[in-house]
C-alpha cells in the first residue's frame, strides 16, 4: 500500500492539466490558487523542475497588465492570490518579469485604512496598512501574512511595507495568544483565535520579531496542532511552529492522519492537499521551501 | 393549507430557471421578479409556524414534519427535487451550541426532506470567519451527527461559481457570484440560528444567507458585502437566490453580543415558514424585538414579504406564549431602541 504522503503527491501530479495548471479537483477550470499551491508543494517534495515548468507558465495567464493575479479578468478586485503566485514563481529561475510585476503591484496597493476614532467598538489600530482579500476592503491577517511571506521570499524583508505589515499583524495579536481573522476586541469582547490565521501570522513574523513577543501565540499554536487534524489548520499550524524552530516531533504522523481523513470527507481539493504536502516537507516553515531555491 | 403571500405566490418557473435567467438576461430577469413575486405589499396573510421545543433531544423530525405540513410543504412540492440546507456555522467552538445551528436540527431537516421524497439533500455552508471547512464541521459537531451518516456536505466558500444579475436594488452590486451548488438546488432552505447581532441587530433566516456567498470572492468575513451595506446585502441576496423555506433554531439562541460572543438564551422554539421576512419578523417578536426597527426587515416589508403582525398568520404556538426577551446591549448601536 502506498505511503499516504506519496499517494498525495501522486494524486496531485495526476491532477495537472495537460496544458499545465491545476483546478480544484482535477476537473473543471484551472485556478491560480490551486496552481500556485501545487507548484509550492511539488517544489517542496523535490519533484523534477520540468514537471512544473508549463504550470508555472500557465500561472502567467492569470496576471493582469498591472501585475495583480486574479481568478478572472472580470474579477480584478479579487487579487489575494497574487502573493501565492509570487511564491510559486520564486521556485524557478525563470518568470522574473511576471514575478516582479506582481511584487510591484503588491507594494503599490493595500487594504482600506482609516484612523480609528471609535476604539470602544473595534479595538485594533485600523490605520496600519496590510492587504485585503478584496480591493477596497480592510486588511486582514491571512492576506497580509501571505503578502509578507511573498515579499520576504523576494528579499524585501526590510521594505517599509513589510515593516508596517508586521506592525499590523502584531497589533492584531490577541492578548491571550493567537490571531482571529483580523479583529481583536469588538464592543469590549476579546474574540477567539483561529488556528489557520494563527499559523499564517506566525509564518509571516518569522525573523521579524523577538520570540518573546509571540510566546503566547506559539503556545496556542502548539496546543491546537496537537488536537487538530483538518488539513488547512494543521498545515498552517505546523508551518508556523516550524518557522520558529518548534515544529512538533509528531508533525509528519499528524499530517498522515489528516490525509487519512479523506476516507471520511472525500478527496481534499488541490490547495488543501498541497498545503499538507508542503507542511510535510518544510520542517523549517513556509519560507524555508523558497530559501532552498 | 397553503396561504397566498409573497413567497407563496406560485411562479410557473422553477427556482433554478428563475436564477438562471439572471445569468443570461438583464432587464428580463428583473421584470420577472417584479411580475412574479412581491412587487406590491401583499394583502393576503402568510403563515408562520412556531413549535415549542424544550430540548434538542425531543423528536425534532416529527416536530418539523408537522410544521412543514402546517405551512403547506408537501411531497408534491418536494418530491424529486434537489435540496440544499444552509445552516449557520459562522464560527464554531466546541461546546458553544448557542453560536451555530444545532446539528440535530439539520439532521431532522435532512430526514424530513428525505421523507418528502427529495432526490438529494446536501448541507452547504460558506462559513463567515473560518476558511477551514472541515474544522468547522468537526468543531460544530456536524462531523459526528451528519458526515458520519454519509450526508453530503459542501464548502460554499470554495465551490465553483456563476455570476448572476443582482435582482435586488438595495446595494450597488450589479451581479452576485453564486456557488454552483446553490444554482443547482431546486430548494434552498435557510436553517438559521436565533441570535442578536452587533452589526445587524438580529441574525435569523435572511442574514443567514450571507453564508451562501463564497468567501473566495467576497473575503472573510464577507468583506465586500459589509462594504456594500449589511442590511442592503441581506435584501439583495434574498431577492436573488429565491430561498424556499426558513427553519430557525431558537431552542437555544444567543442574546447580548452576538453573533459570536453573546450568551446562550433558551427561547425553546423552532420557527418555520416559507416567507422569510415573515419568519424573521415572528422570530424578532419572540425575542422581544420590534421587527420594524430592524433596517433589513423594514426594507423587505412589502417588497419581499410581510413583517406586520396582521399580515402573518401564526400557527402552532402563539407569540405571546413563547416570547422571551433577549438581552440587548445599550453600548451596541444596532441594539438601541429595538425593544418591542
Amino acid at each position: 500500500m502506498l505511503n499516504p504522503i506519496k499517494g498525495a503527491i501522486e494524486t496531485l501530479l495526476n491532477r495537472e492539466h495537460d496544458e499545465g495548471g491545476f483546478s480544484a479537483t482535477g476537473e473543471g477550470l484551472i485556478q491560480p490558487d490551486a496552481t500556485s499551491w501545487a507548484i509550492l508543494a511539488l517544489s517542496a517534495a523535490g519533484t523534477e523542475k520540468n514537471k512544473t515548468h508549463k504550470t508555472l507558465a500557465k500561472l502567467v495567464d492569470f496576471q493582469q497588465p498591472d501585475g495583480r493575479v486574479v481568478f478572472a479578468p472580470r474579477l480584478s478586485s479579487v487579487y489575494w492570490v497574487t502573493p501565492l503566485a509570487v511564491c510559486a514563481w520564486m521556485t524557478s529561475l525563470e518568470f522574473k518579469e511576471p514575478r516582479q510585476k506582481a511584487i510591484d503591484f503588491l507594494l503599490a496597493h493595500s487594504g482600506f485604512h482609516w484612523e480609528n476614532e471609535t476604539p470602544e467598538i473595534v479595538g485594533h489600530d485600523t490605520s496600519l496598512r496590510g492587504w485585503p482579500w478584496v480591493s477596497g476592503t480592510h486588511s486582514w491577517i491571512e492576506p497580509t501574512s501571505l503578502c509578507v511571506l511573498a515579499l520576504q521570499a523576494a528579499g524585501l524583508k526590510e521594505h517599509k511595507r513589510v515593516a508596517e505589515a508586521v506592525d499590523m499583524i502584531l497589533n492584531r495579536q490577541l492578548n491571550s495568544g493567537g490571531w482571529n481573522y483580523g479583529n481583536t476586541v469588538v464592543f469590549g469582547s476579546q474574540l477567539w483565535p483561529i488556528p489557520e490565521s494563527t499559523g499564517m501570522a506566525l509564518s509571516a513574523l518569522e525573523g521579524c520579531v523577538l520570540k518573546q513577543r509571540i510566546a503566547q501565540s506559539l503556545g496556542y499554536a502548539a496546543e491546537e496542532a496537537s488536537l487538530i487534524r483538518t488539513p488547512l489548520s494543521l498545515s498552517w499550524l505546523i508551518l508556523g511552529l516550524g518557522a520558529w524552530s518548534i515544529r512538533p516531533a509528531l508533525a509528519r504522523e499528524w499530517i498522515q492522519e489528516s490525509l487519512d481523513r479523506q476516507k471520511q470527507y472525500g478527496e481534499y481539493n488541490t490547495s488543501l492537499l498541497s498545503a499538507l504536502i508542503l507542511a510535510y516537507y518544510a520542517p523549517r516553515g513556509f519560507l524555508s521551501v523558497l530559501e532552498q531555491e | 393549507m397553503e396561504k397566498t403571500g409573497p413567497s407563496q405566490c406560485k411562479p410557473t418557473w422553477s427556482r433554478r430557471r428563475f436564477i438562471r435567467t439572471g445569468v443570461i438576461g438583464g432587464a428580463g430577469a428583473y421584470a420577472a421578479l417584479a411580475g412574479l413575486c412581491c412587487s406590491k405589499t401583499p394583502k393576503a396573510r402568510t403563515s408562520t409556524f412556531i413549535a415549542s421545543v424544550k430540548s434538542y433531544q425531543e423528536d425534532l423530525l416529527q416536530i418539523l414534519l408537522r410544521g412543514l405540513r402546517e405551512i403547506g410543504v408537501s411531497k408534491e412540492a418536494v418530491g424529486g427535487k434537489r435540496v440544499l440546507l444552509k445552516p449557520n456555522l459562522v464560527e464554531p467552538h466546541l461546546g458553544s451550541a448557542h453560536i451555530n445551528t444545532h446539528p440535530l436540527v439539520v439532521l431532522a431537516a435532512v430526514e424530513a426532506f428525505n421523507h418528502f421524497g427529495a432526490s438529494s439533500v446536501v448541507v452547504g455552508e460558506g462559513a463567515g470567519h473560518y476558511r477551514d471547512f472541515f474544522w468547522v464541521l468537526e468543531e460544530s459537531g456536524y462531523t459526528d451527527v451528519l458526515v458520519r451518516k454519509g450526508i453530503p456536505h459542501i464548502d460554499l466558500n470554495t465551490d465553483s461559481v456563476t455570476a448572476v444579475q443582482n435582482l435586488g436594488t438595495a446595494t450597488k452590486l450589479r451581479a452576485l457570484l453564486l456557488p454552483d451548488e446553490i444554482m443547482k438546488a431546486d430548494i434552498l432552505v435557510s436553517v438559521a440560528k436565533m441570535k442578536l447581532h452587533h452589526w445587524a441587530g438580529v441574525t435569523l433566516s435572511m442574514k443567514n444567507l450571507f453564508g451562501v456567498m463564497p468567501g473566495k470572492y467576497y473575503g472573510w468575513p464577507k468583506n465586500t458585502l459589509h462594504l456594500a451595506g449589511i442590511h442592503e446585502s441581506i435584501m439583495d441576496i434574498n431577492a436573488t437566490v429565491k430561498p424556499y423555506l426558513a427553519i430557525v433554531d431558537g431552542v437555544v439562541g444567543m442574546e447580548g453580543d452576538g453573533p459570536i460572543m453573546g450568551t446562550a438564551k433558551e427561547a425553546n422554539v423552532l420557527v418555520i415558514g416559507r416567507n422569510f421576512p415573515a419568519v424573521d419578523a415572528t422570530c424578532a417578536r419572540i425575542m422581544g424585538i420590534d421587527p420594524r426597527k430592524i433596517p433589513y426587515l423594514k426594507g423587505a416589508g412589502g417588497l419581499l414579504g410581510p413583517v406586520t403582525e396582521e399580515e402573518i398568520e401564526q400557527r402552532g404556538e402563539l407569540i405571546k406564549a413563547v416570547r422571551t426577551d433577549f438581552e440587548l446591549m445599550e453600548d451596541i448601536p444596532a441594539h438601541r431602541g429595538l425593544r418591542l
